[in-house]
């Protein structure tokens, strides 16, 4: 098939690895391939890559070195804190506690929910799944209503894959910080895990402004490639390792370094923070060019999500009358990537848990579109992008034998 | 409402995106080999093809269980059908008919044995998930054509699309097909209902393609392990009572372990003694009884068909046809005389039938042509 002209509009699930990050990585590919375990010069070499890459990420997130683990992805960053937590403090507490209590909420990313229903499927966890409200918000007050005596780890996650809301990640680490206070001695604390996969590149980052104690992200989200995150952990947590075998990541995760993607995940962190204010306006502006324009072409939509707390790159709307599935192919066979949320395995759609849980509407769900733009995205790519959606919603609709008579 | 007729109107021809001159054609690639040389095949006639893929429902989607360990025959399907669409170089899709599914096919095949029939799914997914949904599908992605994997053969004569075997008679799947109406046969294609299954074969061995020696599917594909007892136990649950084993006369003779258990012409000694087998002859489910007698009780020249759908234009117009009759799939066509009796048809064979079951689709031919089908509704004893 040829096409005339191709958009991605889909950079929340991954973006194309970065020119520069590119050339930060590639010698550790080829000349500079030692294993940074080893005591040679070639291990020392890559040592000091793996080394200069947690000490730009430890400044970027304002922590410490040793609190930066990388991992292969924001997946793994994911299981291994809420596993690692719980499990970790399992292991410090009486056999006859009771299960630890996690607090997290409907719209997590599989990553995050997953892991939490495995643990309360073997007994080691009991779990809250909070629904958020109308906007998509997980209210802190919700959060502070559901914590309990045995209450161990929350988990939200900042910014929301999906409809892109932006949760108050900060008011709710300060809240949990003055329940922490309330606590005794004897009890254990609650840890604050946040999945910042989808924030990286547009939120504020720093650890001590959000009060988490835990943080993932992922490389290729940012213009690094597949197969490396990064997961901040606060020193002295209870904490049980996930991967057995050598001591690498302060032995809390074994196996060689993925160097040149650490390498990477690390230049792209520095290229971002390069006028990240700019950039961040610039993008805000380009999605707020987008939705304005499908509102004032096409009939019979609505915007999921929150408009004002929402990331700068998503942009999601609910088609009425219409299967999203089909725009999608549609989209797809004249050139235009979007998505309709999270992709299984299989490639087939599955309704987005997010916007029935938003929602509690499947028609909404079935019918929305999620499109994220990236700092490439150009005015001109949003103008045909539009004019395109609204030939092919035009066309569904005509078809479609659930538009109203008019 | 519109009229849901539209939908499969010329007006609505998708011609958006689509190139006049060169068609599009969606075809529904399982993982087969019928299918995979199906979109082969046409892509090397010249058309625009696209791989459809559409996953149903299995009983792992009703599960909380969140280990999903089962579903890999499916998983393995659609690597197959993707391996050969990568091959062809074909965009493909997996799409996701699990609810519809689910309550057009298998809440249908529950309930029908609930009521002491014997479905048959496969019919009843051409109907309305292929038929329907797929083909609705079809139109939003602007196809000209849905083409499948199928062992039959439409001939296009005057405007009227003519439905016949296809030319492996060991393969024609026509008796699954008659449901299908001259609006949507006229978007359909069948690019392997011409040749033989070992031809189908040879050609994706010669065209490299990856299904080429992939086993065929059997049964049905909602219960992997073919165990339909097993399955309805679990789902419709007033099917496994033990009741009343009753003779023709209506005396009981002793008890049944529930009616799942059985089908119509079934031999067994069924626990009640003595040296000669009983033939099951009827699911009463009203009564939850099983009624048994002589094989020669099974035989039947008379039946009452519903659901009565003609592919044929000519044949719809008839009060009275004489037309070939086939009560079940692989059973051989025998001459019958059709008579409509208001929405209904009785069917009254020259020879007597084996096994008439209610439920099961009679499919009706003319030479090689299939003209129409229904449901078998009831042996209609008062002519028998």
């Amino acid at each position: 098939m040829s096409l005339d002209k191709q958009v991605y509009l889909d950079y929340a699930a991954t973006s194309p690895v970065k020119k520069e990050v590119l050339d930060a990585m590639l010698p550790y590919l080829t000349e500079k391939f030692g294993n940074p375990s080893s005591l040679h010069s070639w291990g020392q070499e890559s040592r000091q890559a793996v080394d200069d890459s947690r000490r730009l990420i430890a400044k970027f997130l304002n922590v410490k070195e040793k609190e930066i683990i990388f991992t292969s992805g924001g997946t793994e960053s994911d299981n291994m804190a809420i596993r690692g937590i719980i499990i970790g403090l399992g292991a410090r507490l009486k056999k006859e506690a009771a299960p630890m209590h996690i607090i997290t909420s409907q719209i997590e990313h599989h990553a995050v929910l997953r892991t939490c229903q495995y643990l309360e499927k073997n007994g080691l966890a009991e779990v809250t799944y909070l629904k958020p409200n109308l906007d998509g918000i997980i209210d802190q007050n919700k959060v502070k209503e559901a914590i309990k005596e045995n209450t161990a780890l929350v988990s939200i996650m900042y910014v929301n894959n999906e409809i892109g809301a932006v949760q108050p990640i900060r008011e709710i680490g300060k809240m949990i910080e003055s329940e922490n206070r309330k606590r005794t001695i004897r009890e254990t604390r609650i840890y604050f895990h946040t999945d910042a996969v989808q924030a990286t590149e547009y939120q504020e980052m720093n650890v001590e402004y959000l009060h988490v104690d835990l943080l993932s992200f992922s490389g290729h989200k940012i213009g690094a490639p597949k197969g490396v995150g990064v997961l901040y952990k606060k020193e002295n947590l209870p904490f049980q390792k996930m991967i057995f075998g050598g001591e690498q990541e302060m032995n809390l995760r074994a196996g060689t370094e993925n160097v040149a993607g650490i390498a990477a995940i690390a230049k792209a962190i520095e290229i971002l923070q390069e006028n990240k204010a700019e950039k961040v306006e610039a993008v805000n502006k380009m999605r707020n060019y987008f939705i304005e324009k499908i509102e004032k072409e096409i009939s019979d939509i609505e915007l999921n999500g929150s408009r004002e707390l929402r990331s700068p790159n998503n942009i999601n709307f609910y088609f009425k009358y219409i299967e999203g599935e089909s725009i999608l192919l549609n989209l797809d066979l004249v050139g235009i990537a979007a998505s309709s949320g999270s992709a299984c395995t299989s490639q087939s759609l599955e309704p987005s848990h997010v916007l029935v849980s938003v929602y509690d509407n499947p028609e909404r769900a079935h019918g929305s579109i999620r499109f994220t733009i990236g700092e490439k995205t150009t005015n001109e790519e949003i103008d045909y992008s539009v004019e395109k959606i609204k030939e092919i919603v035009e066309k569904l609709r005509a078809m479609s034998p659930l538009v109203p008579e008019k | 409402m519109k009229n849901k007729q539209s939908l499969f109107s010329n007006k609505n021809k998708g011609t958006l995106f689509s190139d006049e001159k060169k068609k599009r054609v969606i075809v529904a690639m399982s993982g087969g080999v019928d299918s995979s040389v199906a979109a082969a095949l046409l892509k090397n006639q010249g058309y625009e093809v696209i791989g459809i893929f559409m996953k149903f429902w299995t009983e792992d989607n009703d599960k909380t269980d969140l280990v999903r360990e089962n579903i890999c025959c499916s998983l393995d399907a659609a690597t197959a059908a993707r391996a050969v669409a990568q091959k062809l170089g074909i965009p493909f899709y997996v799409v996701n008919f699990a609810n519809e599914f689910k309550k057009a096919v298998v809440d249908y095949y529950i309930k029908e044995y609930e009521e002491g029939r014997t479905p048959n799914p496969c019919v009843i997914c051409n109907r309305d998930i292929k038929g329907e949904v797929l083909l609705k599908k079809v139109l939003d992605l602007g196809g000209d054509y849905l083409a499948t994997g199928h062992y039959a053969q439409i001939k296009r004569k005057g405007g009227i699309c003519h439905f016949y075997q296809g030319s492996d008679e060991k393969k024609d799947q026509s008796y699954f097909l008659w449901t299908l109406t001259q609006e949507k046969l006229a978007k359909m294609l069948f690019p392997v209902g011409n040749l033989a299954k070992p031809e189908v074969r040879d050609l994706a061995r010669k065209m490299n393609l990856p299904t080429a020696e992939r086993r065929e599917s059997q049964g049905i594909c909602f219960i992997p392990d073919r165990n339909v007892a097993d399955f309805l136990r679990r789902h419709g649950k007033k099917l496994a009572k033990s009741g009343p084993i009753l003779d023709k006369e209506g005396n009981v003779l002793g008890q049944h372990d529930g009616l799942i258990n059985y089908t119509i012409g079934q031999r067994e000694h069924l626990g009640l003694g003595g040296p000669d087998a009983y033939y099951v002859l009827e699911l009463d489910s009203r009564k939850n009884a099983l009624v048994v007698g002589e094989d020669v009780d099974l035989f039947h020249k008379n039946l009452i068909v519903e659901d009565v759908n003609w592919i044929s234009p000519e044949f719809a117009k008839k009060e009275k046809a004489e037309v070939g009759g086939r009560i079940r799939y692989g059973h051989p066509i025998e001459d019958c005389v059709t008579i409509k009796v208001g929405s209904e048809y009785q069917v009254s064979f020259v020879k007597p039938q084996r096994a008439i079951t209610p439920g099961q689709s009679i499919v009706f031919y003319h030479k090689h042509e299939m003209v129409g089908g229904g449901i078998i509704k009831k042996i209609n004893n008062q002519k028998d």
